[in-house]
């Protein structure tokens, strides 16, 4: 499952790639994108409205990760993409626990943005836990297309 | 607070968070809607029908989320960042209103910051220059620094008299902004526009850019020629520096000692828009509703204004005789919101007034400001299809 912020939303339409894959957005990260574009690129989707997505468990953790987390701000209304993101692996994560590992696929999040590679590293570095193990960050110059 | 996502139980939220997010603007009395009631007193509120909710009274939703700790680092954060509101102060005249919207107020300093952080201002010399001046030299001091000619001021019907009147403050560094009702400026919910409807004007204090605030579209009682009157009222406190309450940090309004200016800030204004050498050769001659009513038509102000000036400089000594030239009351105006929808830079423009866009404007093209940075700025929140179309104006 590849998950896309708004840097490599913005690197995708800039390069004037075409996405072949389905790649998914968390709701802040739609809103973002939506400030300043009229509709999501084609195979752009979001993953709130998905039914395999616990979205009640997305909350929940939202409210976790927003209450943990330095570098949003309601002043500037910044920083709540990277809350999203992490908080939807977080749900992923969950709905992968009691599955066999070789069931458990690759998630990959796209961005460029060292902030949110940090927070994802420092909270998905569990070694023995093989959807931390198969999570990658790979920026969009370096994710082939 | 039970929020449900698909009717599946989700986050909870802290009561006393949600009452101290909604409590940010206490007179737009937020926890009384509906949502917010039921939801408070244990009913499970679905997350879409709270996000809209959150989105018409434009609070950001994330913020029902945080713990009470956090919450208050934010409010804290959010007042640091505000600088000198600790140090606000503001007059507002009293009129058939006697609310002071925190959030619009919370708006404007915002602005007022932002003006006066990116732009390149020199200390503003009307502020306090009309101390020391006699009522008469006082009023024609107002005229000469804003370089208002009274005869086409005058010749003007009141709505462009009062455009005009905008435009000469806004050229000598003070920033008008205007009650807007359109284009998701403001919340557009039922009872907060009743607040709005008792919404007086006022005036913040700044060394460089002065901001000043009337009422315009909501508050449907607030015809033009009282408009004029707010306006000329509030340059009068600006030039006079009389303040008379200081805004806190936690927005506490505190009351300072009036120290008997209220009728110095009156007489100004009134010699300003209604001389007494114009009042005085009326002196001896029965006031009547026509010369009332044509003295309200040429000075462009309101018959009751015209009615008080002359009670006041001793033509209509008698009580019974003044009451019976008082204007009826008139017919609380029904608030069917202005007739037409005003394209949305005229909206914004009218709310944050010329300075703020000035800057903002090519800061918003050349990305200095950022598109989220900008919403919250123009349009108190993010408003995603206002802010298209407002860039596409630019």
């Amino acid at each position: 499952m590849k998950i896309i912020d708004n840097n490599g939303l913005n690197h995708v339409l800039s390069n004037g790639i075409h996405l072949t894959e389905p790649y998914f957005i968390t709701p802040d990260v739609k809103e973002e994108y939506e400030v300043e574009h009229d509709k999501l690129p084609h195979n752009v989707k979001p993953i709130f409205g998905e039914e395999w997505f616990d979205s009640a468990a997305y909350l929940l953790n939202y409210q976790t990760v927003l209450n943990r987390r330095d570098g949003r701000s309601f002043y500037n209304m910044t920083g709540f993409g990277d809350v999203s993101i992490v908080a939807a692996l977080m749900t992923l994560k969950a709905s992968c626990a009691g599955m066999l590992p070789v069931m458990i696929e690759d998630h990959v999040v796209i961005t460029g943005d060292v902030g949110l590679t940090r927070q994802l590293m420092d909270e998905f570095n569990d070694t023995a836990n093989e959807f931390d193990q198969k999570m990658q960050v790979i920026r969009p110059q370096d994710y082939g297309w | 607070m039970q929020i449900t996502v698909k009717r599946k139980n989700s986050a909870i939220l802290d009561d006393t968070v949600v009452r101290a997010v909604l409590g940010m603007y206490p007179e737009e009395k937020l926890v009384e809607r509906p949502l917010f009631e039921e939801g408070l007193s244990g009913t499970p509120i679905d997350f879409q029908d709270f996000r809209d909710e959150c989105d018409k009274i434009l609070i950001p939703w994330q913020m029902f989320l945080l713990s009470k700790v956090n919450l208050a680092t934010e409010l804290g954060h959010i007042e640091s960042q505000r600088q000198k509101v600790s140090q606000k102060l503001f007059a507002k005249r009293r009129g058939n209103g006697n609310v002071t919207s925190k959030r619009i107020i919370d708006r404007l300093i915002r602005c007022q910051n932002y003006v006066t952080t990116n732009g390149t201002f020199p200390k503003h010399a009307f502020s306090g220059s009309l101390n020391g001046m006699q009522t008469i030299d006082a009023a024609a001091h107002i005229v000469a620094y804003f370089g208002i000619d009274m005869r086409v001021f005058r010749s003007k019907k009141k709505a462009e008299a009062l455009s005009y009147l905008i435009k000469r403050l806004e050229e000598n560094n003070i920033n008008v902004c205007q009650g807007v009702l359109t284009n998701k400026i403001l919340p557009q919910v039922d009872g907060v526009r009743e607040v709005y409807k008792g919404t007086s004007g006022f005036a913040i204090k700044d060394e460089k850019v002065p901001f000043v605030f009337i009422p315009s579209e909501i508050n449907p009682n607030e015809k033009d020629g009282r408009q004029i009157y707010t306006l000329v009222y509030l340059m009068t406190v600006v030039g006079l520096e009389q303040y008379e309450f200081i805004l806190n940090k936690d927005f506490k309004v505190s009351l300072l000692a009036s120290r008997g200016l209220q009728k110095r800030i009156y007489d100004i204004t009134s010699e300003f828009l209604l001389p007494r050498a114009k009042t005085e050769q009326y002196r001896g001659i029965t006031i009547t509703e026509t010369i009332r009513d044509d003295l309200s038509t040429a000075y462009k102000i309101t018959p009751s204004a015209v009615t008080v000036i002359f009670r006041k400089r001793g033509h209509i000594p008698d009580q019974a005789v003044y009451e019976a030239l008082l204007p009826d009351p008139q017919p609380v105006v029904s608030d069917n919101g202005p007739r037409r929808q005003p394209g949305i830079e005229a909206s914004v423009r009218k709310f944050n007034g010329k300075h703020v866009c000035d800057l903002a404007n090519p800061a918003i093209k050349s990305r200095a400001l950022f598109p989220v940075q900008a919403q919250y700025l123009l349009f108190g929140s993010v408003n995603k299809k206002g802010f298209k179309d407002y860039q596409k104006t630019l």
